[in-house]
């Protein structure tokens, strides 16, 4: 078996191992379900209330990837601005430090008074949560772009634009897509995050509403389902991230001479 | 009064948007019976409901603009029309006409009368009614407020805690607490003591149809709308139980149909049906009582004015009271 | 290409060198205007206490197709009068002329090679070598209907001149150092630059390689006859490739020497082994020690 079939071996033995582990746990030391229930019991849960909950699992996608694709379009936007203009850099970058420190807990319910419970609140959350690493990543990036890379373009004679689109932006994907990955999960974060506080359906909101009606068993299984979906939102950025900016890992690898 | 004969088209509805008191509840009922069988439709409302955050909660959100109307308590209007005159909800429609504030202990703690509290420790979430009207409580029965300890905690932890002896009571709403003891595996009719405000001198009105100023006056007769619909599905409510929980269950498929209905027939049966309901038909008020409650409030919250009863309440929606007598009939 | 090398460099008159063809779309008049001109330029970094001069003023004169190496020590300021040629810096005091305008002008085609080929490791070698074609005019104008068609052709025939033809697909992290430098060379010429300007091109290169991409520049520059400024510390190289060889000062750098090569092109590579090549870059050497004391 090949090493790394081995590591994947490996790791899906200790998942394994941990649910054994808790199931064995809860028997012998007699854990109250209403505490923490057992594995066997989530998974029963989960499986038979699958059908409720999948209507609620698209929400809090559609809801993280909105947000998302807002996030990205606004962080590229800023993150461009400032990484090409000192000045914007310096204007900028205390307001949008002080903005990201905020925590976001506290901003759901002033967006839940301004438009309401549901979907919007939990957009703009998930926008606004992972805005900022866009923004410095693809700020840093361009900033960093390697001057003799510019010189090539600036010999020629090329405009300030043609060199950001030709050498700063490629040369910054990688930065970006590293903070795709990040910022995917804020976005779910920030999705499920205001989904208990104020909404109508989200696995967020199935965990509030199980939680206050004491049905340990379906909060947990609402746990598992938020897990494997940020560990399946992160899977996919990460391989994108590989496909598309292959180049810049692969200068390690050996040259023809 | 004959309702309107059809259904308004899409175009001439009325955008309501309405949020409930907590999450989907039995007793949210009438609301949501109003909305799947169109009888807002059919009065030219096209309602959208979002779950709440709390009764007082509900006046907030109405207040900040986000939400045209609520199902909320009555007691926060009071609090927010004294600080803020003219801005505040308006309750168009009573519901819950006896208040479910209550403190809750175990018998195993041995507080048997409000004279055992002291010394005792009692858990609270900041904020709810129960809890803020407590030192009016401890004033009408003469227990020395600085002896009772008082914690803080999540509303979700109170029993929990209950159960587990950290605190020896809890101020709670009877409707709640009623089932998360029985979700806790216990039994809150034989092991359980339930101090009800109202049995101790707190005759407070509570939850029920609240709506916006700006919609008071730019709308009435969407106000007047809202009240019939609410009115002919609480009415039906107390005889049909079984289309109640249809009309939950297609709302929010996530709640366990046999507690809601057992919550449900805890609210007709506890908290709507009442002597005083007999007399004046489901949905009215007796002034002079909301008037004592507004002193209790204002007493209890420390408020600088006592607002006037027609500030808090509106009648003049109500249809007849032939056509609001309640009868409830709880099914097998 | 295979001129016998036992021609004294001091028997044979210099054969003149021909003014290169010019393309009918070209502005630029093909009467004799200095291809690179600097008038008492001068480049000083920083000011105050902090000032360093990078170059004294100096005054330099380059033809139409004249092939120029700067040799001297490091720090010397070569590599200073190469960046204001290519209109990356401007100088502190004095005129830098291109084509007999101001440096800023535009219309002089300028092909540059560094040290470090400097590929951008995203794009294929054919990509990159076909990028000035994106940025210049008048190639630009037609670059989305020419970049499958002439403009592929246009490259692929400039790799393969150079030996790289099987490899336009490759990524810069595939090649070796030398193969890069090469495609380097091709970037540098795609365009049909007036004026090529080389930092160095081939110093971290061994001599095998170098030797190897030294005749293959030959070949390009007397197919092209692009007017060449090569700065250089290899004194070999200047020798082997060059009209006429500048000698630098030690920083702030003056030109303390300008002497013609008269060994006629194209050379053989054995050349530099023949006496009087060697005696040239000795005597190249001893001014430069002497400079360093």
């Amino acid at each position: 078996m090949t090493e790394a079939n081995r590591i994947r071996m490996m790791s899906f033995s200790l998942i394994i191992g941990f649910f054994l582990l808790w199931e064995v746990l809860c028997i012998v030391l007699n854990v109250s379900d209403l505490v923490l229930p057992r594995p066997s019991e989530i998974i029963v849960t989960l499986w038979t209330r699958f059908p409720v909950l999948w209507p609620h699992i698209l929400q809090t996608l559609y809801s993280t990837l909105t947000g998302f694709v807002l996030g990205v379009i606004i962080g590229v936007s800023i993150g461009v601005l400032i990484g090409t203009s000192r000045v914007a850099y310096g204007v900028a970058y205390p307001l949008l430090v002080g903005f990201s420190s905020i925590p976001k807990v506290a901003v759901v319910p002033i967006f839940v008074l301004w438009f309401g419970s549901g979907t919007t609140p939990a957009i703009l959350t998930a926008m606004v949560i992972c805005v900022f690493p866009i923004v410095v990543n693809i700020a840093t990036g361009l900033a960093t772009t390697e001057p003799d890379l510019e010189d090539v373009l600036k010999t020629l004679g090329a405009s300030k634009k043609e060199i950001l689109w030709n050498v700063g932006l490629p040369r910054t994907m990688p930065y970006f897509f590293a903070s795709l990955k990040v910022a995917i999960t804020l976005s779910f974060v920030g999705a499920v995050l205001s989904e208990t506080v104020a909404s109508n359906r989200g696995i967020g909101n199935v965990m509030m509403t199980a939680s206050s009606n004491f049905q340990v068993s379906l909060v947990f299984a609402g746990l598992i389902v938020l897990a494997l979906m940020g560990v399946a939102l992160y899977a996919f950025f990460s391989f994108l991230e590989s496909r598309v900016t292959g180049w810049a890992t692969r200068g390690n690898d050996i040259a023809i001479t | 009064m004959a309702l309107v004969a059809g259904i308004a088209p899409a175009w001439a509805q009325t955008e309501i948007r309405f949020t409930l008191g907590w999450k989907t509840q039995g007793s949210d009922a009438p609301f949501l019976m109003a909305l799947s069988k169109g009888y807002f439709a059919e009065e030219g409302l096209n309602v959208t409901i979002d779950q709440g955050e709390g009764s007082a909660a509900t006046v907030t959100r109405i207040m900040g603009g986000a939400y045209d109307a609520g199902f909320g308590d009555i007691n926060a209007i009071i609090q927010n029309a004294a600080q803020r005159p003219g801005e505040a909800p308006v309750m168009v429609y009573q519901l819950w006409n006896r208040p479910p504030f209550a403190i809750v202990t175990p018998k195993t703690s041995g507080i048997e009368t409000p004279a055992d509290f002291a010394g005792r420790t009692l858990g609270g979430a900041q904020g709810t009614p129960t809890t803020r009207l407590f030192p009016v409580f401890a004033e009408l029965n003469g227990i020395d407020l600085a002896s009772v300890a008082q914690e803080n905690m999540a509303p979700n932890l109170q029993e929990p805690m209950m159960i587990r002896g950290d605190i020896d009571g809890a101020f709670v709403f009877t409707i709640t607490s009623w089932f998360n003891l029985i979700a806790n595996r216990q039994d809150p009719a034989n092991d359980y003591n339930w101090f009800q405000f109202e049995d101790y001198g707190m005759d407070l009105y509570s939850n029920g149809l609240m709506v916006s100023r700006a919609l008071l006056t730019d709308n009435p007769e969407a106000v007047a709308g809202l009240v019939r619909a609410v009115n002919r599905a609480t009415l039906e409510i107390a005889k049909d139980q079984d289309a109640a929980m249809e009309a939950i269950m297609a709302f929010d498929n996530l709640v366990d149909p046999e507690l809601e209905r057992a919550r449900l027939n805890f609210a007709l049966t506890n908290l709507m049906n009442a002597p005083e309901v007999d007399t004046i038909g489901m949905g009215d008020l007796v002034d002079e009582r909301l008037t004592r409650s507004i002193g209790i409030v204002a007493k209890g919250y420390g408020l600088e004015r006592l607002p006037e009863a027609s500030e808090i309440f509106d009648r003049s929606f109500l249809p007849p009271v032939e056509e609001r007598a309640f009868a409830v009939e709880i099914m097998n | 290409m295979n001129m016998t090398s036992d021609i004294s460099a001091k028997a044979m008159p210099t054969p003149a060198p021909q003014p290169a063809p010019q393309p009918a779309s070209r502005s630029n008049p093909v009467h004799p205007r200095p291809a690179i001109e600097l008038q008492d330029a001068s480049v000083v970094f920083g000011s105050g206490d902090k000032a360093v001069t990078a170059l004294s003023p100096t005054t330099l004169k380059m033809e139409r197709g004249d092939f120029l190496a700067l040799v001297g020590p490091s720090g010397c300021g070569k590599s200073t009068i190469l960046r204001l040629a290519s209109n990356l810096i401007q100088p502190s005091s004095g005129n830098v002329l291109l084509g007999g305008r101001e440096a800023a002008a535009k219309e002089l085609r300028i092909g540059m090679a560094f040290q470090n080929p400097t590929m951008l490791p995203w794009l294929t070698i054919e990509k990159n070598v076909m990028l000035p074609l994106k940025i210049v005019e008048p190639f630009k104008r037609t670059f989305q209907r020419d970049r499958k068609g002439a403009y592929r052709d246009r490259v692929h025939a400039l790799l393969e001149q150079v030996g790289l033809k099987d490899f336009a697909g490759h990524f810069p992290w595939q090649l070796s150092g030398g193969m890069l430098q090469r495609a380097n060379l091709c970037r540098a010429l795609i365009h049909d630059p007036d004026l090529l300007l080389l930092d160095e091109p081939f110093g971290a290169l061994d001599q095998f390689t170098r030797e190897e991409l030294w005749q293959i520049l030959q070949d390009l520059y007397l197919d092209r006859k692009p007017t060449v400024l090569l700065v250089t510390h290899d004194l070999r190289e200047a020798g082997f490739l060059a009209r006429r060889i500048c000698v630098m000062s030690a920083r702030p750098g003056r030109i303390i020497s300008d002497k013609a090569v008269t060994m006629p092109q194209p050379r053989d590579i054995g050349v530099i082994y023949s006496p009087d090549f060697v005696e040239m870059t000795q005597g190249l050497r001893e001014l430069i020690a002497q400079i360093r004391k």
